[in-house]
């Protein structure tokens, strides 16, 4: 009854378009107040309780920190430069350029946390490029959408970060180490199918007539860049910087490389930056205070056990559960991605989890991988949708593209799924 | 990350806007942005001290955690005037004028009645923090932090009030 | 006194695998059972109540939205100062000692008292365990051992300035963060109870040296709301307090046993445990004197005044 409260008020709230912390906070404070209604103001100042203790966590910090990377190195130029480089690297010819968007994206996925803010940065260098070799606009945003969706596995990762937030056994700096493989191996899985499209249908011809840059030269230039994910991840494998202020570490850097190597960057950009960042932080972490109420109430109101026991009694086994979860998250995400994915789903998953016993590091990576590619499946995928605001492209004309790219990144996550070493084995022997 | 924009994507004219551009500068954007720049500061400064001087200081956790919220709640505020809180708009932008409306209403109702809401249990807590004289780990009143908190919730219920009676006005 | 409430929510920091996730199972199992079912008790671990900030807990209880409580008061150190009385550095040098102040009925009202000005009904008290140091550089005898060691501390300011003293490099950070920091060497060391030092394996995560100084030690108070406990008849409150001091006693025996087998343990893994004689507990004692006093005043001069007292007076014993 209490249960159907909740899951009612949520639907009818995310149909008419309310924003999703909305839906769910709502949600939980009707079904706490119809639960506690005997109580001192219908038990609901554990609501506030609740959402203030779901954002006030230091280990939080990273996230507006990572978001405030990703912009700063949106607009520093090095994406610019490094696709010099990859091209000096792998030459020219059909398929090139789309192995190279996706190389840089890897690349660039190793300083920023957030693949929107790739999505932007590789976007807006590949898109053009891409246009004026010869590929068709459709192809070209779907190759840009996928490839910034392996930047929430290779770390840095806000995805991870809000996952330990909520799975504290899970600590950020191993699901990073975990991310690294199957972020390289889906990384991979998207390089194959977009150079075999491109030479099957003789895109990129006109690209061999254009001059290869120096090899040396662009090296030199892109270096600044190349060395700031060394800066980050090695920062913090030895120790000198917690993820937090690694991120800080590499905002710095940032600024010095946009602002006095590459003079992209100007003095008066930088309260706008500020700003962005904090905005865009600020929509995700208002999503998590809020959904802090939705998880209190389906905790405290015993609404998970039901779904849970219900999932149980399936018989399907630990690994054929694990299908299910996971071809649920992927099928909701064709609708919704990112951050409120995992809050809506972790309620019910953290006690499926214990009951299965599935390594905690190991399933996060999983999650985020269905949620990665959730970004890049039309109707709805935000990165799929700033790469076509960017070429004037209409979604739908993304599909016949984006599906191959779709089909092979679930290929790079069914493989991390059979073999948990590709997650599991970094963190391990790096003591995590 | 995913999910930084609003799912519909309408932040993304601001993601790519010319550095030119001068979007108008509301109380709550200086408010967060301010913030923003203090907790990198804040970071920056205990990484050199530590650095320097193999000291590091707790307290600086606890200030970034409160700059951290007030962040947030001001910079929800923000997001509320431009409509940028994410949101599924599939079926929402589907149907006839009066249907779409009817829609819009409800999710607006939606938003001013949970921010309302945590405004109002907010004072609440935050009286109760002043009958118990309650302190933070900083030594300080606690409710100095959960007052501007409950206002600024306000703020962002009143502010999404706001963009609605503007949008009324000027469709009249 | 009203209609019994559908569920009584019960907040516990650890989990069951802990003696303290036990004893709140425990004593929610003896209530349940004790009341034939008339009382619905159910204990939510890692403070999920108020997700997983066990500082919040107090105002949670104040304002209704937990029940009942088996925690431990220095977590609540913003809420109410004085009842984190028990958790100065070297209060205790042994579980005589603890036993002497716990067993003191006078001093007991004292601070029951102290728990009822914060709110709450205290029914029992358990213990939460002596805290150990551990590190991977060196065996820790004297403070000047400690130097510039980077220690893992939970949040707490009053730890902070404790090891700042002792001369170590202390640096804050969750639990969560704790383990790989270790891990990679980022820190050197920490401090915990001996049955989570093993339960969380920090031997495989390079912590060869513990020294078992018994430095601290902090009650497990088992208490219920003010307004849940007027809430209930006469009958009940009994059953409360009967299972709550029967759930007590069960984990201050579980906690006892455990500490009297840690050396054992930590031979078999390989973990060797220096115990200081009382000559080095006396010049860690004194180097922390500064701090100690500066914590006294602010927690309660009164109560810790009186805890000494009876300490003092049981090593003449
Ligand atoms: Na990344
Ligand atoms: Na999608």
């Amino acid at each position: 009854m209490i249960g159907g409260l909740l899951f009612g008020v949520f639907v009818l709230l995310i149909v008419v378009g309310a924003p999703i912390g909305v839906a769910m906070g709502l949600a939980a404070m009707a079904a706490v107040a119809a639960a506690n209604v005997d109580q001192s103001w219908f038990g609901l100042l554990a609501a506030s309780q609740n959402a203030l203790a779901g954002i006030e966590k230091y280990p939080l910090m990273a996230l507006p920190m990572f978001v405030l990377v990703g912009s700063i190195f949106d607009r520093s130029g090095v994406a610019q430069r490094m696709v010099n480089f990859a091209t000096a690297c792998v030459g020219r010819g059909p398929g090139m350029l789309p192995a190279v968007a996706i190389s840089v994206a890897m690349v660039l996925g190793g300083i920023s946390g957030s693949s929107v803010a790739n999505a932007a940065a590789v976007g807006g260098v590949m898109i053009g490029a891409m246009g004026r070799a010869g590929y068709p606009a459709p192809f070209a945003v779907s190759v840009v959408g996928a490839a910034a969706a392996t930047d929430v596995l290779i770390p840095p990762s806000i995805a991870f970060v809000v996952y330990s937030v909520i799975v504290p056994s899970a600590s950020v700096p191993a699901l990073f180490a975990a991310g690294m493989i199957p972020g390289i191996l889906a990384g991979i899985a998207l390089i194959v199918p977009a150079v075999l499209l491109s030479r099957r249908h003789g895109f990129g011809a006109r690209d061999q007539a254009l001059p290869k840059p120096p090899f040396w030269k662009s090296l030199a230039e892109a270096s600044w860049g190349l060395a700031a994910p060394v800066l980050i991840l090695g920062g913090m494998r030895i120790g000198l910087f917690t993820p937090t202020e690694a991120a800080v570490a590499a905002v710095v850097y940032g600024l010095f490389v946009g602002m006095v190597v590459h003079k992209t960057l100007r003095l008066r950009d930088l309260p706008g930056m500020f700003r962005e960042a904090a905005e865009v932080s600020a929509v995700i972490m208002t999503v998590i205070a809020l959904a802090s109420i939705f998880s209190y109430s389906v905790n405290t109101l015993g609404l998970a056990d039901p779904i849970v026991h219900g999932i149980q009694a399936l018989g399907l086994g630990s690994f054929g559960t694990m299908c299910l979860v996971i071809f649920a998250v992927l099928i909701v995400g064709t609708v919704l991605e990112g951050v409120p994915i995992f809050l809506i789903f972790l309620p019910v998953l953290a006690p499926l989890m214990q009951a299965f016993q599935w390594d905690t590091v190991w399933f996060g990576v999983l999650l985020t991988m269905a949620m990665a590619i959730g970004c890049f499946t039309p109707p709805l995928g935000v990165n799929l949708l700033v790469a076509c605001r960017m070429s004037g492209v209409g979604v739908e004309k993304t599909l016949p593209w984006a599906a191959w790219l779709v089909a092979t990144f679930v290929l790079a996550m069914v493989a991390v799924m059979v073999m948990p070493g590709l997650a599991t084995w970094l963190p391990r022997s790096l003591g995590y | 990350m995913s999910g930084i924009l609003p799912v519909d994507g309408s932040g993304i004219e601001q993601l790519s806007a010319e550095a030119g551009d001068q979007p108008c500068w509301h109380v709550e954007d200086v408010v967060a942005t301010v913030c923003m720049a203090l907790l990198m500061l804040i970071t920056l400064a205990n990484v050199v001290v530590r650095y320097f001087s193999e000291m590091s200081f707790a307290w600086t956790e606890e200030v970034s955690v409160i700059v951290m919220v007030l962040m947030v709640f001001a910079g929800a505020a923000g997001a509320a005037i431009r409509n940028q809180h994410i949101r599924i708009d599939l079926f929402s932008n589907r149907g006839s004028q009066a249907r779409q409306r009817g829609m819009a209403l409800v999710s607006l109702g939606a938003t001013v009645v949970v921010f309302a809401t945590l405004a109002v249990l907010l004072g609440r807590t935050a009286f109760d923090e002043i009958r118990y004289e309650e302190l933070n780990t900083l030594n300080l009143p606690r409710w100095w932090v959960s007052v501007p908190e409950a206002l600024l919730c306000a703020l962002v219920a009143v502010r999404a009030l706001g963009i609605r009676m503007r949008r009324a006005k000027e469709s009249s | 006194q009203g209609a019994l409430k559908s569920e009584y929510r019960m907040s516990s920091v650890l989990p069951p695998a802990f003696a303290w996730g036990r004893a709140a199972e425990t004593w929610a199992r003896l209530m349940r059972e004790g009341g034939q079912g008339r009382m619905n008790v159910k204990a939510y671990p890692g403070a999920s109540l108020v997700q997983g900030d066990a500082t919040r807990e107090l105002t949670a209880l104040r304002q209704g939205a937990i029940d009942l409580v088996c925690g431990s008061p220095s977590n609540w150190s913003g809420t109410a100062r004085e009842l984190g009385c028990f958790s100065l550095p070297f209060l205790f040098p042994d579980h005589k000692a603890l036993d002497a102040v716990l067993n003191n009925s006078a001093f007991v009202s004292q601070y029951f008292d102290a728990v009822r000005r914060a709110g709450l009904e205290p029914l029992a008290l358990g213990e939460t365990g002596f805290r150990q140091l551990s590190n991977s550089k060196r065996p820790v005898h004297s403070p000047a051992d400690l130097k510039g060691m980077k220690l893992r501390l939970p949040p707490s300011p009053m730890m902070s300035d404790t090891f700042q003293e002792l001369g170590a490099n202390p640096t804050v950070m969750s639990w969560a963060d704790a383990q790989p920091a270790l891990a990679s060497g980022a820190v050197d060391g920490c401090e915990n109870p001996m049955e989570l030092f093993f339960a969380s394996k920090m031997n495989m995560l390079g912590q060869k040296y513990v020294t078992k100084w018994n430095y601290m030690n902090e009650v497990l108070l088992f208490a219920v709301s003010r307004s849940t406990w007027e809430g209930l008849g006469k009958d009940e409150r009994a059953l409360l307090r009967d299972s709550a001091q029967a759930a007590a006693k069960a984990q201050i025996a579980e906690v006892r046993k455990f500490f009297a087998e840690d050396l054992r343990q930590a031979a078999a893994v390989n973990v060797a445990v220096y115990e200081p004689t009382p000559a080095q507990l006396q010049e860690f004692t004194v180097s922390t004197r500064r701090s100690y006093a500066r914590w006294k005043a602010q927690i309660s001069p009164t109560l810790v005044g009186a805890i000494e007292q009876i300490v003092q007076n049981s090593r003449k014993a």
